[in-house]
Parts: C-alpha cells; sequence; structure tokens
C-alpha cells in the first residue's frame, strides 16, 4: 500500500473514520492513502446531504431495474433490493498488475490441472495430488473423463475471490468454475455508479470494464465449431427460479446473446438447436448459467429432469462448444488449495503469486494432525464443496456431543472434511447512516480466457460487512456491495456496450423467438389487460362512492358489482337481510381487493402474475418498461401503508396504476420492432380484451332493465368510449348507436371488431411452411368471427323477444365467446406448445432367487 | 461354457413420440475369464448417430437417437460368449482386510490405484453408520480378507429377502437396508457399501445368469433377467466377484456385461423421449448354452 498521504481538514467526512494498519484507504488517523485522495476529497466537496441523495438516486435505479437476487422468494414477496454502497473500493495501479498477473496465472494453472484430471492423471499416478481429491470428490465427473474441449480450454470463464489480510497480502479464497455467479452484478453496480457519480468517476482515471465483457464474447464467438462467421451464442440459464436470473438476463442483452432455458433446446442429430415458433435453428455455443450435472438428464443424476438431454453428445461430438466445460466444476473444490502452490512449482515451474487462504485438508496426515490440535480454533467444512450460508462456527463453540461426533466422523473419512481458521479481512470505508464507517471486504475478479492467454476484469464485485462471519458465510441478509475501481496511470478511453441495454426485443438478425418466450409474451399481453379492465371497474365503482354513501341500493353499483363478482375481482356477498347497510364491508372489501398483500387479492395477484412473466422474458423488455412496471407495484405498496384510506385516495391509486399501464402499452407500442414477439404480445392484449367486452355486454344487456341506460353508461365508462358516444352521438345514451360503438365499429379501438380486426391481421403475418396455399385454422376462425361482426344486423341484435331478453344479441355474444375461447387453444397448439419429456431407465431383475 | 445371450428391450408409446435419445450398456466386455465370439445390437425405428465408446471404466456405451415419429421402439442386443471357470483364491490365503485397506490407502502401483476408485461413496452408496456396523461383523481384526467377505455374503443372503415388489431401481439403500428387503441390485449395494465402509474396493457387475428351469421342465425362451452382483479388489490375486443373491463366488455361469461404481455407472438402458405419453415396457432377456 502506498503510504504518500494528506491530511483531512476538520471538517471532513472522514476526520472520526477510525484507521488501522489494515485499513484500504487511511494508513493512519486522517492520513488517506495516495490513490483513495481523489474520492476523498471529492466526497467531501459533495457533503453528507448531497451524498445520500446520490445513493437515494442509486436505490431508485436499482428498483427500476428491478436488480433483486431473487425475484420469487417463498414468502411471495420480493426480496429487499440489491445493496450498493456508494463508496467504491479502490486499488492503485501497480498493485492491480500484480492481482493481475496472480488471477492469470491462476487461471493457467486450475486449466492444466483440469486437463490432467480429465486426461492422463499423471498428477495422481505421480503422487501430486492426493487420489481422494479427485475419486472421493463428487465435483470429478466420471462420465466427462477423456472429454476434452478444443484446445483443451476448460476455464474460459473462471472466478475468483480474493482479500487482504491482515499483514497487508492478498490471498485467494476460493475458486469458480462452475458457473462463476455476479459477474451481471457488477456490471449493474459500475453503470449505477458511474451515473450517479459522474464527476468522480471521470476524474478518477478508473479503468473500463467494456472491452473485458466484449473479450468475453469474442471468446466464446471464436470457440465456435460451425457458423464461425456468425456462431449463434445462448446463454443457458434455470430461468426465473434461479436466483440469479436477473444477471443472466441482464448479461443475455448486454452481450447479444440469446436467453435461453433448457425447454427451449432440442438435439438432432449430435447438434443443438434452439425451438422457435416453427423451426429449429442451430445453437453453436453455449455459456452455462447452470451447474455442470443439471445439463442434461440423460448423463448426469437420474430424476430431475434438468438441463437439455443429448446436450452431452453435441458437446462431446464438438458440434456444440460449452463454457465452462463440463466438468470444470472441479476446481470449485476447497481442499484444492492447500496443493495449488506445490502444483504451480511442479507444472507452471513458476512460485503461486497469488497464495491460498489457509486451509487445512484432513485427507493427509499432517493436515489431520492439524486439525485435530487446533480444533477449537478452526471451522470445519466438507472438503469438496462451498456451503453458502451455513455459519461459522469453531471448534471451541460446540457443544461436548457435537464435537465429539465431528471429530468421530473426520476420523472415519478423514478425506471428506477441511478446516480452516476464521479470519478478517483488510476493512473499506463504507457509508452508512452514521457516516463512514470501516467494513470488511472480499473481491470476486473475473477472468476470461483471451488469444490463448487469460484477461482479468478490471473491477469486479466486492462484498462487504461489518460482521466478517457473515461475509465469510455469505449471508445475503448481512453483506453490502461495493463496486471495484482499478484506477489507471493513464487516461483511460471510454467504452461501453451500454446501446444494447436500450434496444428492445427481436434485435437479432434471424427470427429467434424461442416458444417459451412468445408464450411468455402471450400471456403477459393478456395479464395487462387484465389488470386493465379490473382497475377500471373498480375505478368506475369508487366513483360512485363517497364517505357520505349510505347503502348500495343503487342500480349503477349493482351491475358493476355483479360484474366485478362475475370477473372473480371480488368477493362479497351484501347481507340484504340487514336492510342494505352493508356500505362498510363493502368498502372493506374493495380496500382489500386493491391493497391487500395476500396472495389471493385480485389486483396484487395480477399484478403478481405480471410480474412473473415479465420477468421471466426480462431481456426482452427495455428498462424503461421495466421502471413502468416497478412503478405499478409501488403504487400498490404505498396505498397499504396510508393509515386511513379515503375513497378519494383509492381512487388516486386506481389512477395511478390506470396510467403505468398506458404508459407501459405506450412504451411497448412505440419502442418495440414489429417482429413476433411484438405480435404475441398484442395478440395477447386483443384476445384478453375481446373477451372481456363479450362478458360484461352479456352480463349487462340481454335482460334489459328499465334503467337500461344507465347499465350502457357504465358498460362505456369500464370500456373507455364514453367520450366517444358522447363526441359521436350527442344524444343521451341509447342501445342501438352503443352496441354499435362497442361491438361493431372497426374504428373504435375499444370495440369487439377492433380486436377481431387486429387479430386477423396477426395471424397473417405468423410464421408459417411457405408453401401451403390454404389459410391456417387461427386465420379461420379470426375471420369467422370478423365476418360475423361485419354482417350483424343491429336491429336484430337489439330486439327483445317475448322473455324479454334479447336472444339473438346473446347468441352473437356466445358465438364470439367460444370463438375466442377456441382461438386461444388453436395459437397454443400451432406455435406454443411444448411436449413433455419422460425419462426411462429399466433393469428388469429375476421374479426370484436362482 | 458357449452362450448365446438375446436382451430385447420394447417400448411401446400411447401417443407418438417424436424423439427418443438413449445410451446402452450392452456390449459385453472381455475379461480373463470371458471372451466375446460375436456381438451386436440392432435398434427400429432406424437410428440416428449411433455411437459407441469407452467410459470411464472401460465399458462400451452405445448411444442414439430415434428422431422420426414412433409409436414402438425395439432395441435387441445379441451376443455370442465363451466363460471360462474361475478358480477363486483359497480364502484363508488372502491377506488380512486391514492389510488391503492399508494397501488401498497407499495405492503404490497402478492396480491398487485403480482399485481406490472403488472405495468411495457414490451417486448411490452412501455410507451410513448402521451399515458400517453390519459390515464389522463380518470382519473381525486380522480376518483374511476373503474369508470376511464370505462371512458377509452368506450373511446377506440369509438375512436380506429376495422380494421383487419391496424396492425399485432408485430406491435409496438406506431403504433396502432397512426393509431387509429388495433384488440382487440392492444386495449388491448393500454389501459394497459394507466393504467400502471398512475401506476396501468394492465395484458393481452388472450382467446375467441362466437360469435353470424346475426339474422336468422346459426353459422358457426370454424367461431369463438380468443380474447384478459385485466384485472385490485384493492386492496380488485380483479381482474377485461374489453373488450375495445366491450366496456364491461367481464362476462360469455368470455372464458379465459391464462395471462402475454403482448401479447407475452401468444402467443396461436409459433414455429420455420426447412426448409419447405413458409407455409399456417389455423386456425379453435369453441367456441359452450353446453346444461347446
Amino acid at each position: 500500500m502506498s503510504q504518500d498521504a494528506i491530511s483531512l481538514e476538520n471538517s471532513s467526512l472522514f476526520v472520526d473514520y477510525p484507521s488501522s494498519s489494515s485499513c484500504e484507504a487511511f494508513s493512519s488517523p486522517g492520513v488517506a492513502r495516495e490513490h483513495w485522495q481523489p474520492l476523498i476529497s471529492a466526497l467531501d466537496r459533495l457533503g453528507r446531504e448531497e451524498i445520500t441523495h446520490r445513493l437515494h438516486q442509486a436505490q431508485q435505479k436499482f428498483e427500476d431495474h428491478g436488480v433483486t437476487y431473487n425475484l420469487f422468494s417463498d414468502s411471495g414477496e420480493l426480496e429487499r433490493p440489491w445493496e450498493l454502497d456508494l463508496l467504491p473500493f479502490i486499488i492503485a495501479p501497480s498493485e492491480w498488475r500484480q492481482i493481475e498477473q496472480g488471477c492469470i496465472q491462476r487461471a493457467h494453472l486450475l486449466n492444466t490441472i483440469l486437463a490432467d484430471l480429465y486426461g492422463s492423471q499423471s498428477l495422481i499416478k505421480q503422487g501430486m495430488l492426493p487420489a481422494e481429491l479427485v475419486f472421493g470428490n463428487p465435483g470429478f465427473l466420471y462420465p466427462c473423463h477423456g472429454m476434452m474441449p478444443p484446445e483443451n480450454h476448460f476455464l474460459p470463464f473462471y472466478a475468483l475471490d480474493i482479500y487482504r489480510d491482515s499483514q497487508g497480502g492478498w490471498k485467494v479464497l476460493g475458486d469458480y468454475g462452475r458457473n462463476p455467479k455476479g459477474l451481471g452484478f457488477s456490471l449493474e453496480n459500475r453503470i449505477v455508479l458511474s451515473q450517479v457519480l459522474p464527476r468522480i468517476f471521470h476524474n478518477n482515471q478508473v479503468e473500463r470494464v467494456a472491452p473485458f465483457f466484449q473479450n468475453l464474447r469474442d471468446e466464446l464467438a471464436a470457440s465456435a465449431s460451425r457458423h464461425r462467421d456468425d456462431p449463434r451464442i445462448a446463454i443457458l440459464s434455470a430461468g426465473p427460479k434461479s436466483e440469479n436470473y436477473f444477471e443472466h438476463a441482464f448479461l443475455a442483452r448486454y452481450l447479444t446473446l440469446t436467453l435461453v432455458e433448457s425447454g427451449d433446446l432440442t438435439v438432432r442429430d449430435n447438434r443443438l438447436f434452439l425451438k422457435t415458433l416453427r423451426t429449429l435453428e442451430p445453437v453453436d455455443v453455449i455459456f452455462r448459467c447452470l451447474a455442470d450435472t443439471n445439463c442434461d438428464p440423460l448423463i448426469f443424476s437420474g430424476k430431475d429432469s434438468l438441463g437439455v438431454p443429448g446436450l452431452f453428445h453435441a458437446v462431446r461430438s464438438g458440434n456444440v462448444s460449452i463454457s465452462n466445460a463440463l466438468g470444470a466444476c472441479l476446481v470449485d473444490t476447497p481442499s484444492l488449495l492447500p496443493f495449488l502452490p506445490g502444483l504451480s512449482r511442479h507444472l507452471l515451474n513458476e512460485d503461486l503469486l497469488l497464495p491460498s487462504s489457509p486451509m487445512w485438508w484432513c485427507g493427509q496426515n499432517d493436515g489431520l494432525r492439524y486439525v485435530r490440535e487446533h480444533f477449537d480454533n478452526l471451522c470445519v467444512v466438507p472438503a469438496f464443496r462451498k456451503r453458502r450460508g451455513a455459519p461459522i462456527i469453531t471448534g471451541s463453540a460446540l457443544d461436548r456431543s457435537t464435537k465429539d461426533q465431528l471429530l468421530s466422523q473426520i476420523e472415519e473419512s478423514p478425506y471428506k472434511y477441511s478446516a480452516f481458521e476464521p479470519f478478517s479481512t483488510a476493512t473499506s470505508p463504507s457509508w452508512s447512516e452514521n457516516g463512514v464507517v470501516p467494513k470488511h471486504a472480499i473481491l470476486r475478479l473475473f477472468v476470461t480466457a483471451s488469444n490463448g492467454s487469460y484477461t482479468v476484469l478490471p473491477g469486479g464485485l466486492c462484498r462487504i460487512s461489518s460482521d466478517m462471519n457473515a461475509l465469510l458465510a455469505e449471508s445475503r441478509q448481512a453483506t453490502g456491495s461495493k463496486d471495484i475501481w482499478v484506477l489507471s496511470d493513464q487516461p483511460v478511453a471510454s467504452a461501453t456496450l451500454l446501446s444494447n441495454l436500450h434496444r428492445i426485443g427481436d434485435i437479432h438478425r434471424r427470427s429467434d423467438l424461442p416458444s417459451r418466450v412468445a408464450d411468455n409474451l402471450l400471456w403477459l399481453g393478456r395479464y395487462l389487460e387484465r389488470l386493465e379492465g379490473a382497475l377500471r371497474l373498480f375505478r368506475s365503482v369508487v366513483w360512485r362512492l363517497d364517505d357520505e354513501t349510505e347503502t348500495l341500493e343503487n342500480w349503477e353499483l349493482q351491475i358493476l358489482i355483479e360484474m366485478l363478482e362475475n370477473q372473480h375481482l371480488l368477493d362479497f356477498s351484501p347481507d340484504r337481510e340487514r336492510g342494505g347497510n352493508d356500505v362498510a364491508d363493502f368498502g372493506q372489501a374493495v380496500r382489500d381487493a386493491v391493497f391487500s398483500t395476500q396472495e389471493t387479492s385480485s389486483i396484487k395477484s395480477l399484478i403478481q402474475l405480471i410480474h412473473r412473466t415479465a420477468a421471466s422474458v426480462r431481456d426482452r423488455l427495455s428498462w424503461d418498461a421495466w421502471r413502468v412496471l416497478s412503478r405499478l407495484e409501488q403504487t400498490c405498496k404505498a396505498g397499504r401503508n396510508m393509515e386511513h384510506i379515503g375513497w378519494v385516495d383509492v381512487e388516486q391509486c386506481l389512477n395511478e396504476q390506470i396510467t403505468s399501464l398506458s404508459a407501459f402499452s405506450g412504451l411497448f407500442m412505440e419502442s418495440t420492432t414489429r417482429g413476433q414477439g411484438w405480435r404475441f404480445m398484442d395478440m395477447g392484449r386483443r384476445l384478453e380484451r375481446a373477451s372481456f367486452i363479450v362478458v360484461l355486454a352479456r352480463k349487462s344487456l340481454i335482460r334489459p332493465a328499465d334503467e337500461e341506460e344507465r347499465a350502457l353508461e357504465c358498460l362505456l365508462e369500464v370500456l373507455d368510449s364514453s367520450m366517444t358516444y358522447r363526441a359521436r352521438y350527442r344524444t343521451s345514451i341509447q342501445v342501438a348507436p352503443a352496441l354499435d360503438l362497442l361491438l361493431l365499429d372497426e374504428s373504435n379501438p375499444r370495440s369487439l371488431a377492433f380486436q377481431l380486426m387486429t387479430l386477423a391481421s396477426h395471424v397473417e403475418h405468423l410464421p408459417r411452411e411457405n408453401t401451403r396455399p390454404f389459410s391456417t385454422s387461427e386465420e379461420q376462425i379470426t375471420l369467422q368471427m370478423l365476418t360475423a361482426t361485419r354482417l350483424a344486423d343491429l336491429e336484430h341484435l337489439h330486439s327483445i323477444g317475448e322473455e324479454g331478453v334479447r336472444e339473438a344479441l346473446d347468441i352473437f355474444l356466445g358465438e364470439m365467446k367460444k370463438g375466442l375461447e377456441s382461438f386461444a387453444q388453436i395459437i397454443t397448439q400451432n406455435y406454443l406448445s411444448r411436449i413433455p419429456t419422460t425419462q426411462h431407465f429399466n433393469t428388469i431383475f429375476p421374479e426370484t432367487r436362482r | 461354457m458357449r452362450y448365446q445371450l438375446l436382451h430385447e428391450t420394447i417400448y411401446r408409446y400411447s401417443e407418438t413420440a417424436a424423439l427418443s435419445l438413449n445410451e446402452l450398456c450392452l456390449i459385453p466386455r472381455v475379461t480373463p475369464g470371458q471372451s466375446i465370439t460375436a456381438t451386436g445390437i440392432r435398434v427400429t425405428p432406424s437410428p440416428e448417430g449411433l455411437e459407441e465408446r469407452a467410459d470411464y471404466f472401460g465399458n462400451t456405451i452405445t448411444s442414439f437417437m430415434v428422431q422420426e415419429p414412433h409409436q414402438e421402439m425395439i432395441i435387441s442386443a445379441k451376443s455370442i460368449i465363451v466363460t471360462q471357470p474361475i478358480i477363486a483364491p483359497e480364502p484363508n490365503i488372502t491377506p488380512t482386510w486391514e492389510q488391503v485397506r492399508e494397501a488401498l490407502r497407499r495405492h503404490d502401483n497402478l492396480d491398487c490405484l485403480q482399485a481406490y476408485n472403488f472405495t468411495f461413496e457414490s451417486p448411490m452408496i452412501n455410507f451410513l453408520p448402521e451399515i458400517r456396523h453390519y459390515a464389522r461383523q463380518s470382519f473381525a481384526d486380522g480376518i483374511a480378507v476373503l474369508t470376511g467377505a464370505l462371512h458377509l455374503t452368506d450373511r446377506i443372503f440369509t438375512d436380506f429377502t429376495y422380494e421383487k415388489e419391496a424396492t425399485t431401481v432408485d430406491t435409496p439403500i438406506k431403504e433396502s437396508f432397512q426393509c431387509r428387503k429388495g433384488v440382487c441390485q440392492d444386495f449388491a449395494h448393500i454389501m459394497i457399501c459394507c466393504l467400502r465402509s471398512l475401506g476396501l474396493a468394492a465395484r458393481y457387475v452388472s450382467g446375467y445368469l441362466e437360469t435353470i428351469p424346475p426339474p422336468g421342465k422346459e426353459k422358457l425362451v426370454g424367461s431369463d433377467a438380468s443380474h447384478a452382483w459385485l466384485s472385490l479388489f485384493i492386492p496380488g490375486f485380483g479381482w474377485v466377484d461374489l453373488d450375495p443373491t445366491n450366496n456364491l463366488i461367481v464362476s462360469d455361469n455368470h455372464i458379465t456385461l459391464a462395471w462402475g461404481r454403482d448401479y447407475s455407472d452401468v444402467i443396461p438402458v436409459k433414455g429420455v423421449i420426447l412426448g409419447g405419453g405413458g409407455h409399456a415396457l417389455t423386456v425379453k432377456v435369453d441367456v441359452s448354452k450353446l453346444p461347446e
């Protein structure tokens, strides 16, 4: 660490900051290290208030971008948003060069070890590496033995955790080859921090991260064995249930990769394909965000059908390249750490530049003896896998029987255990409510292959906590994050791939819309429309209520309540016996429906459905679109927190949500290319809107009552056509013109006919086999319905039969309802159906002993 | 002995299957006691990308896909095999089990190193204190390893009931051990677990055993079945095959297909089907003795 320093002003934010020899920023109280000085004086100039303000800006951005660790925790609530500290972790240029060299050497070393263990195993034969570490290690995948990736590149993308120990040196805590996590979060941190502290960022000469990402993408592309001029690269994710789904979607967009899930892929002739709407598109490279053993159910595990059947064979035959190679998870083994210095000298003829964190493996006599002798100070861990979230407990904290049990387990299979001594890392100044405080820090760094060598991301993801054990246990509750700034001694050229994030959907040259995505977009459209209908219904109710309302004995309210109940939006059974004084109960039911946190509440559950569906296609939605969706959720939350909710507040909340929805529609219409993705989403909207119109019209118009105009009024209002009616007819509301406007008028975007017309035009453009001369079944059915509206006789529809019922209208609407339902079915069948897979393995053993 | 071996697997699907991917472990391996005169696999409908590879343990794995829509798939494997009687070592001249364990830990020659692969837990074999305790009763201090192993073979034969409905191919070892019931696969797994938890090397062997019809009755074609046993490593003597289901040391009546750490390494037929609804499965195995 550099010892050149300046003294702080008394007014500084940092003046009371406790410093020690293991402080990143200060060499002694008030004396900042040279590479921290520009940041510290810049923050002092900003001042406490401004910093707090910028922090809120950053938090707002994370919320807008929907950055969460896992959207779907068990509680059904969104987890707390990502936390970024406004103070970055700063590394001086000269120090970075040493770290960088160490990372590159380590990537080389681990790659060489993998190539040996999955090949000749000479390291075991020569006794350089204990056989137990391989044969007894679930991370060594027997089926992958002998499967050498092109040029023995096992680790094109590798990550490691490092920390500064109390002596000031850097140590490696762990290596990651399985599916290194955190790259997307580190990028998001960088984008947000450089936006909220633009001046400070630019004045600090921070190394840019974009070239690394470009490099990563180039390296993935170069690994393709087919379509080398323009390979298709897919990022394989476990989908929204994965806790890192945010970063999968984010990386997909930033690197312009196709985001896929296992079910989107299929193997034919040992080649990998993406299932798109009507065809199979070849895939040449897989960037996997799945554990090795979740990649192919035919080869690994058995019961859970995770992965792509046949992927192993496609990789083996060299038709698909996969990053990292299957089997690379072996480098994650914590107990490899003590052997790396020796292996480095043996394999590379070099001393290990970045030493590993001390770890004692019980599989060797020395290690076992040490662990026995120092048991009280050590924390025993499994030898072969990282245990995220497990508490750090040393031997001294164990009770007698647990301790004895653990010791006897170690004696029985010593190779299954390792131990380490809990330690503290150096601290780094971090922003908190009480000013700047020191926090421990662990840095995750990322390395990618690059023209035969490796390149290190000048940056990374820094995790911080004031509780060192929480940090070691990777507890998510107690840790925050920092951006890592690697300073340059030269001016840095600016570079960015940011524009990728602002493009929307269908950005690829070929039509690559996976059926799953089309399906999700269709449902997103349906749910959004369903929510809009629900909000409008509720608003019409609220408009008719005020705090003076004493009775529900109001024809319009009755109609609206029936509509709500019919759509399963409200569960309210008025207690007529009590003489209609159930306004209070009704009010509560409405408030519950709109604000309640209960999963069953209608509005809340619709918003949740929208969130989930949108999350599973989030690589196709722009940040703006996300921001609007997040606002929907927030409006709902805001209403929930109000102590007394009056009707005016409810109305305002509904208004805001309707506005948000319109904003989303507007954004989507204005900024999405007219590709198949847009088409499916719009079809969803049209389908839902048409069904809504049909249902409401049936409910309110089939059995005309005395006060029919008032029912019509409600209907026009809910279907957002009152203004149009007044402007056009300038009369009091009558049935025939209203029917015309709502059902048959193709120029009214809120009419049934308009929805059908739009659907008809969509299905004409769906992909199909070129040669077929006949119209498709989905074309036939939309045309049938559209023609029915065009030929409908208004007089006839309007007429009331003997029993006081509009029979013709009833039949017409009934037919429409059936038609819409079968249209939805046909689309699913022809474009979206996913065939389930089943696994079989069998052995028939004899009925009896011989 | 000379055997003709036929192993036919037929899948019939309730709906059309669009695609089927399969891996077979049906080609018998050459061993010191067994040579292969002829072997081949036929699949209908005609398979795509049929290929063979050797796995880590030296077994031949056949993989293929059926890519045309189909409602029936037939896999038939046929081999002619010659087996030689195997003379097992005299149990009391084999080293003590502690010596074997030590040799494996040292693994200072290639045989011991290779055998060392088979001393650890594996996908279907987890060490359990109760199984270790059970094993220890056959291996008192200083017992010759084969003496102990034969004692254990006999105990498993006596203590466990052969009951086909009691378990399935993926019943965990804990369960079959507790209920003391199962088929040859379970018995092999339990005995392997016993041996490994003492630090010995044991591998799972998949194969066949000719059935002998009750006296006076003709043998029915296709009435045979798959069989499974295990093999114990004894330094200086090599691998000795033991059959706890029938309480014997394997000789020339057993036909070896493949070996691995446990069943999951050497599943005879496994696959993934796209579509197809439910499926009905028929397996016919026929082991017939040919004239010498």
